[in-house]
């Protein structure tokens, strides 16, 4: 049993050190684009575990800590609880990223970036991204799904991970030189 | 491009917008949608068949349209109010700090379905729209703004209701969902697709009347000599539903009955049905025939000029000689008929008429005709048939008439039961040639032989197109009900058979006073049947049903007004025209003698299903067919009331027309009451003097002085 649970810390310690940062994009049918990244790790086509997103919308940076959340088409409202999702494959993005809590602070957004694809008639599948700090906005319906992207991010090759390795090595040495003498 | 700049609103040729300031306290909304409407092709009205053609409507998006959040609610996109144009597909996308009212302002320069624009119009959509349509605030809301949203708009400020009343009640009105009528025009259906037409004219003319500063309609009431301050456009587009004081009116029927003076009807114990019609509804107490026989009463009824045909000649008889100009074009003719000579052109071309003037506006007119033989052509009288036969109308003492018919007689179906020279739509070479002709051309049932015809029809054969259409609401804006020569009290000489003899006996009431009481009869049918109807008891449709008589019987004294002057000089002077290069001058018509018609008073009624309409209205003020042509074209928005040279024939001829064409006017010159000789809509403005003696009362005491209040007869509520 200890085996076991040991086995099964050693995994999630590997699976910890193996979040992923992706990078994604998507391009509005009137030209703005929207590009960022966050992190996660891949289920499937899915990102699980959303976090440290970051967004910039037609070259501006939206400030502060994003929150997300998913449309429920039970509710027809913002699901915080629910959770942003987010996948390779943009018919099922269900996301909005806002400035603020989208389901419970929503007078206090000020730059959002949503990406619907929802069996709710309601809203259906939209793409729609405003900055009210500048005055860009940008919409879709139906959301133009060629142009999502979603990547993993670029990682070290492994050679430069040595050389990195190798660097701080060195100076590890030299600052425990300089402590001796 | 994306970056927009947030000092100015508007952005041409962009899509997106945000107000002025950035976010702030207040929620800031983005609204999303379309300004959609309807591509209206004309119709090609044409002498030739082959050169006329149906119009045809398709649903719209408006591009280049400039979207705008109305914050003040006037009906204008002011500078400084959020707007942004619309995209080729006719979207917009409008960010602002709060909800409003939305306005798209249709300009000259906007594309409908890519096609110029040629009349500005300006639509709308009502802040409540706007608000329903907020899902959640982080998306945009979806606002279709089109005529219709623009009629729910108007509909809230003319009745003081809320939006929701003013949608369900247009979503009543055209027997549609509340969605269907906030929606797009795309998948709309043919009825929605007309409507939206219809309110497009209405809202383009309430745009002219702005662009023009036409003047205040709440300065008017207060002073009629006011100049001043200009219309605004919520004004004009109520004012644009209510034309010269005549509402617009979704249908209405005319049942046109014939060649009986007031003296006749008024108070008859044979016509207790019309009277008690009369006095339920509103009556017009000096109503003028403008001829004699029929066809120049018809032909006003349905042209408001007669042409110079003083008799009831057929369409195929005109002047010898003039073959070139006249000649029929929609052969074949029928058969047994051949161009024939007469003095006056019954051919009557190129000419305006309310059929072509209906059909160039989007509309749709009727002729429901009785007793027409199966599958005859329109253009001919009905024929008779020995073979057709019906029993004779039996009556019960207890009755006016009495104790009249004769059990067993079978009585034979008569020649020209049905007339074509009571149907006006046979006069016009364009309207016949005009592809609605024989769609248009309907049965009406419920005469003596309809069970008759209906055995000897071919298959397909409708007796009562009319009481089909009546349940499913395919009738038209206009529809001229024509009973037959019976059922409308001309009267025929109508003869039957006992079984088993050839001796013919004369019909128990197709004369004589029993005939009034039979047309009295089929007149309560026919109210009866269209007050049965859904379209009458859809309380937002807005119906009319008319009691009318082609002519009464006065042949001396002022036997005619309101278009004829009967004291002028007969002159051989045609109606006035304008000229391309706007000079003036009288038509040449061939046996044109205008002061010479008209033919005495006949009983005038009108009913409506309005339960807030005023009722027992009573206007004694002098109308005539003419008079009515001019307020058809009030209803369905067929004349600019501002230029009366945008009415059909004569009835342009008002007292400012007059005045301002005396001198090409010289039947008008010796005029001793401008006011009774000239035209006017019948909506009861004019308040007689005190002491004015009516010119035609009836019985024999004339009324003095004015009525007893100026309601008009033909309002809504």
């Amino acid at each position: 049993m200890k085996k076991i649970i040991s086995a099964a810390l050693l995994l999630a310690a590997f699976a910890s050190a193996h979040a992923e940062t992706f990078n994604f994009s998507y391009t509005f049918t009137d030209g703005p684009a929207v590009t960022g990244s966050l992190t996660g790790h891949l289920v499937g086509d899915l990102v699980e575990g959303v976090s440290n997103v970051h967004i910039n919308f037609n070259g501006t940076d939206f400030a502060g800590a994003l929150s997300g959340a998913s449309w429920s088409a039970v509710t027809h409202d913002w699901s915080s609880a629910a959770g942003a999702v987010v996948s390779t494959n943009a018919a099922k993005n269900n996301f909005i990223f806002a400035d603020a809590n989208p389901q419970h602070n929503a007078a206090d957004v000020s730059a959002q970036f949503f990406f619907v694809n929802s069996s709710d008639a309601l809203i259906g599948n939209q793409a729609y991204a405003v900055n009210w700090n500048n005055g860009d906005i940008a919409f879709d319906q139906p959301t133009r799904n060629a142009t999502w992207s979603l990547v993993a991010a670029p990682v070290p090759e492994p050679a430069s991970a040595a050389m990195l390795l190798a660097g701080l090595a060195l100076v590890g040495t030299f600052a425990h030189r300089r402590r001796q003498a | 491009m994306l970056k927009i700049s947030l000092i100015s609103g508007a952005v041409a040729g962009a899509v997106l917008s945000l107000a002025a300031p950035a976010f702030a306290a207040a929620t800031p909304v983005a609204i999303r949608g379309v300004v959609s409407g309807t591509e209206f092709t004309p119709p090609v009205i044409a002498n030739s068949p082959g050169g006329s053609a149906a119009s045809r409507v398709a649903a719209s998006l408006y591009q280049s349209a400039k979207v705008c959040l109305d914050a003040n609610d006037n009906g204008v996109c002011d500078a400084g109010e959020t707007s942004v144009l619309t995209k080729a597909d006719g979207s917009f996308l409008l960010a602002a700090r709060s909800t409003g009212p939305l306005l798209a302002e249709i300009s000259t320069t906007s594309l409908n379905n890519g096609k110029a624009v040629t009349q500005r119009m300006v639509l709308r959509a009502p802040a409540d729209q706007v608000s329903a349509a907020l899902i959640n605030p982080l998306v945009p809301a979806r606002v279709a703004i089109s005529p219709l949203t623009t009629e729910v708009a108007r509909i809230m400020d003319d009745d003081h209701i809320s939006f929701e009343w003013a949608k369900n009640n247009l979503a009543t009105r055209l027997n549609v969902s509340a969605d269907t009528i906030l929606s797009d025009t795309s998948g709309a259906s043919a009825e929605v697709l007309k409507e939206s037409v219809l309110l497009s004219s209405r809202f383009a003319f309430a745009a002219k009347m702005v662009d023009r500063h036409d003047v205040s309609p709440a300065a008017l009431a207060a002073d009629p000599n006011a100049t001043g301050p200009a219309i605004t456009m919520k004004e004009a587009q109520l004012t644009a539903m209510n034309l010269e004081g005549i509402p617009r009116y979704d249908h209405v029927f005319l049942i046109v009955l014939e060649n009986k003076a007031t003296s006749s009807i008024k108070g008859s114990k044979y016509a207790p049905r019309i009277n008690a019609y009369l006095n339920a509804g509103n009556q017009f107490t000096s109503y003028y025939s403008t001829g004699n026989p029929s066809e120049p009463n018809r032909l006003a009824i349905a042209s408001a000029d007669d042409f110079g045909i003083t008799d009831d000649s057929a369409f195929n008889c005109y002047p010898s000689g003039t073959t070139a100009a006249n000649a029929i074009e929609d052969l074949p003719l029928p058969p047994g008929v051949n161009a024939c000579n007469n003095t006056t052109n019954h051919n009557i071309k190129g000419k305006q008429n309310l059929f072509s003037a209906l059909t160039s506006k989007g509309m749709s007119w009727r002729v429901y005709s009785e007793s027409k033989n199966p599958g005859a052509d329109w253009r001919k009288d009905g024929t008779a048939d020995s073979t057709i036969v019906a029993p004779d109308y039996l009556y019960t003492a207890d009755e006016p008439v009495g104790a009249i018919g004769t059990p067993g007689l079978q009585v034979r179906l008569a020649s020209a039961l049905y007339a074509a020279k009571h149907n006006g739509s046979v006069f016009f070479q364009n309207v016949r040639s005009s592809p609605e002709f024989l769609a248009n051309n309907r049965t009406m049932g419920g005469g003596q032989w309809d069970e008759a015809l209906k055995a000897i029809a071919p298959a397909g054969w409708n007796a009562d197109q009319f009481g089909d259409d009546l349940a499913s609401g395919d009738v038209g804006q206009l529809n001229i009900l024509e009973p037959d020569q019976c059922d409308d009290m001309h009267g025929v000489t109508l003869v039957g058979t006992m079984p088993g003899s050839s001796a013919t006996k004369a019909a128990s009431d197709c004369s004589g006073n029993a005939l009034i009481y039979r047309g009295d009869k089929y007149t309560d049918y026919l109210i009866k049947k269209i007050q049965a109807s859904p379209l009458w008891n859809n309380p937002h449709k807005r119906v009319a049903i008319v009691m009318m008589f082609d002519e009464g019987t006065a042949t001396s004294g002022f036997n005619s007004c309101c278009g004829w002057n009967t004291n002028g000089s007969p002159l051989a002077l045609g109606p006035l025209v304008k000229n391309a290069d706007g000079t003036v001058s009288n038509e040449v018509i061939t046996n044109y003698k205008q002061g010479n018609k008209g033919h005495g008073t006949s009983t005038f009624g009108v009913l409506n299903n309005q339960s807030a309409a005023p009722k027992g209205v009573v206007d004694s003020d002098a109308y005539s067919h003419i008079s009515l042509v001019r307020t058809l074209q009030d209803m369905f928005q067929l004349a600019d009331p501002s230029d009366d040279w945008s009415y059909m024939n004569r009835s342009k001829y008002s007292q400012k027309f007059i005045a301002a064409n005396i001198l090409n006017l010289p039947e008008y010159a010796g005029s001793a009451d401008a006011h009774f000789d000239a035209v006017r809509p019948m909506n009861h403005t004019y308040v007689i003097p005190a002491g004015y003696v009516q010119k035609n009362g009836y019985p024999t005491i004339k009324q003095v002085g004015p009525d007893a209040d100026q309601r008009n007869g033909w309002a809504l509520k």
